[in-house]
């Protein structure tokens, strides 16, 4: 194993892209080099199968692309910046100049822009403690090679959707795929960006992803991000994300796919009356696994975090969730609620969730719930007395579970089409689809 | 259309049915009543073939067919139907694309043909209508939220949908306030015709007073132990049951 963790620090080391972000690399390599490498022993990784981690990164095996993968969401109006195994794809991108809004690749910023850049990266994930940040997170820092800056300025408010979209061929192999996107926001500002992984290799590809979001005095950040992969990919990624005072973020995690996928959400609470609303699906069947992590970090007083995530587990898949509330002795009013429920539809399949609230301060309202279930017989009872049948009404009924949250999505053609993405996902029968649009 | 011999049915070890007999014809209205814990909601649950609910003797004839050899999905598209005491409320499963579902796969037994979209919205919101209640109730979570009235209502709206041969209403009268009553029972009343029968379970005499049936039986005990016309329903309002043989013990 050590000999795995050599070669990555050695292909780390001898990484060269934009010089002006080398300083950048070099510091997060000096992190990758005291930080542990991903194994069983350790809690972050516990129930994950690293192997398949190991596996991807010590045979990197490059593999067909599949053609008939499409990432287009119908009826959305959005900017659109393409990346290509972590390369900016200027020919599938379409991007409005606007004023106080700098939509940028790292590739393609000006000086002032780069500077810009410099500032902010990394300024999330460094309030992260040891224990929600990785060394994959800092093995994105130190290979970074190129990433979009999305800043909005001062009392800006962008309203047409801005879509990011990372596609992984069969040649993204090893850790180089390894995009980074940073938004700013300025007071009052708001934006929508909506992150989607497709991922078009047909054997085992590698992506490895780091968002750092910095919402500022009462602005606003809707994020949605999308991973829908294929089951070989291997698809490790972290959001990192600092609320100013009364900043709001409305985030929304989905994870379909890939037989490793590790999910990071850590979002700090720097600033007072800041809200915190995150929702997150995870669906699993065959052999696969996600892994989500959300930290929500309450270090100053007054601030709100709601967080619902919901997982449907099939076959022989297993999920982890992992969800903590972090209050600091000085977050005095905060108000918290975290529920995690799972649905488990076969015998072989498994979930670890952990709740955890840890709270320091004494003025404070917190509530935390997981649940683990099957489908409610009385339920699937009251569905076939109105002659509907068993496999139908299992898949109503799983839908349902997840469809309380899709609903919950104020981007309406994004919220169309996830439902019909799920749908098909759980029927695999498109006729079904017309009861459950 | 519906006979039942000498049907006995157990809850994991709890024997609840004891030699039931009933029978129904088509065009009838029987109303069972009895007192708590008789076995009344055990007898629709087990017509309807609820999971956990073991047959351990006789038979159910239903329109010429063995009852217990059909799945309740397949009980259903055959024409049966239980209006629930307690109705489910199902959160994510929004009630028009249930009623959807429901009506094509009893269409698509009948050998009809599923709605289109458009014709089946038009229907719904008639049948909503009819059953007084407000078109949102149509988008929101089957059941979901919804008052006891609202509860009733809904599933009044779904028999109309599915125009069953045999509807079962389980205490479809509890937990309403008299004007809900009066919409339910005119509903009810409006789904009798010559070749339907309505199974009315009930505890109190009231409701009778609005769906007056043919026929009135007392269940105790996990039989029937007496049947008549609707002048035994308020003899059993005057005196309870403790006077009929194998009463409430």
């Amino acid at each position: 194993m050590s000999d795995l963790r050599e070669t990555v620090v050695a292909t780390a080391t001898q990484w060269t892209s934009l010089p002006w972000l080398a300083p950048y690399r070099e510091q997060s390599l000096a992190r990758v080099k005291a930080g542990q490498w991903p194994e069983l022993r350790q809690e972050h990784w516990m129930h994950s199968p690293v192997r398949r981690l190991h596996a991807a990164l010590a045979t990197p095996t490059p593999s067909d692309t599949l053609t008939d993968k499409t990432d287009s969401i119908p009826a959305l109006d959005a900017m659109r910046v393409v990346f290509v195994d972590g390369a900016f794809d200027a020919d599938a991108s379409t991007v409005a100049a606007m004023d106080g809004l700098t939509l940028v690749t790292f590739s393609e910023a000006t000086a002032d822009e780069q500077s810009r850049i410099v500032t902010h990266l990394g300024s999330c994930l460094n309030q992260a403690d040891k224990r929600e940040r990785h060394i994959m997170a800092d093995l994105n820092g130190a290979m970074l090679s190129d990433g979009l800056f999305i800043q909005v300025d001062k009392n800006v408010q962008i309203s047409r959707p801005i879509e990011v979209v990372y596609r992984t061929t069969g040649a993204a192999t090893g850790l180089n795929n390894a995009p980074r996107l940073l938004v700013v926001l300025g007071t009052h500002a708001e934006a929508t960006v909506i992150e989607q992984f497709v991922n078009n290799a047909a054997g085992s590809a590698v992506v490895n992803a780091v968002a750092e979001l910095v919402i500022g005095d009462n602005a606003t950040l809707k994020h949605y991000r999308l991973g829908v992969d294929q089951h070989a990919m291997v698809h490790v990624g972290a959001v990192h994300v600092v609320l100013k005072n009364n900043a709001n973020l409305k985030g929304f995690i989905l994870a379909l796919g890939s037989h490793f996928k590790r999910t990071d959400m850590v979002v700090h609470h720097t600033g007072q009356g800041s809200h915190c609303d995150v929702t997150g699906l995870y669906l699993t069947r065959g052999e696969e696994h996600s892994d989500l992590n959300a930290c929500i970090e309450h270090r100053t007083p007054h601030c709100f975090t709601d967080e619902v995530f919901r997982g449907i587990l099939a076959d022989k898949s297993k999920a982890i969730f992992n969800g903590r509330i972090h209050i600091h002795p000085q977050a005095q009013k905060t108000l918290a609620n975290l529920s995690n429920k799972n649905l488990l539809l076969d015998q072989g399949a498994e979930i670890y969730t952990k709740p955890e609230l840890e709270i320091y301060a004494d003025d404070v309202r917190c509530a935390h719930g997981a649940t683990v279930s099957q489908i409610q017989s009385d339920a699937l009872y009251y569905l076939q007395t109105r002659g509907i049948g068993r496999k139908e009404a299992e898949i109503m009924l799983s839908y349902g579970f997840i469809n309380e949250l899709l609903n919950t999505i104020s981007v309406a053609p994004l919220r169309a089409h996830l439902q019909s993405v799920l749908a098909v996902q759980f029927t695999r029968d498109s006729a079904i689809l017309e009861h459950l649009g | 259309m519906l006979k039942i011999s000498n049907l006995s049915a157990r809850i994991e070890d709890k024997e609840i049915l004891k030699g039931l007999n009933l029978e129904v014809k088509a065009g009838e209205v029987h109303a069972i009543m009895g007192p708590n814990g008789a076995g009344k909601s055990t007898l629709g649950y087990v017509l309807s073939g609820r999971e956990g609910y073991e047959i351990t003797g006789g038979d159910i004839e239903f329109d010429g067919q063995d009852l217990t050899e059909l799945d309740t999905e397949e009980r259903a598209q055959a024409g049966l139907f239980l209006a629930f005491q307690y109705p489910v409320e199902i959160p994510g499963v929004s009630n028009m694309e249930f009623l959807k579902a429901s009506v094509d796969a009893i269409r698509l037994a009948r050998g009809q043909e599923a709605l289109d979209a458009i014709s089946f919205m038009k229907l719904a919101r008639e049948k909503c209508k009819a059953v007084n209640l407000d078109q949102n109730f149509l988008k929101r979570g089957v059941n979901e939220g919804f008052s006891g009235g609202e509860k009733k209502r809904n599933e009044l709206m779904q028999m109309m949908l599915l125009e069953p041969k045999l509807a079962i209403l389980d205490e479809t009268d509890s937990g309403l306030d008299i004007d809900a009553l009066q919409v339910v029972a005119e509903g009810v009343n409006a789904l009798r015709s010559p070749d339907r029968a309505i199974i009315v379970v009930t505890h109190y005499q009231r409701l009778l007073d609005y769906i007056v049936p043919d026929f009135v039986h007392v269940l105790a005990n996990g039989k029937i132990v007496k049947s008549g016309g609707k002048e035994l329903a308020l003899a059993l309002e005057e005196k309870g049951y403790s006077w009929l043989d194998g009463g409430a013990e």
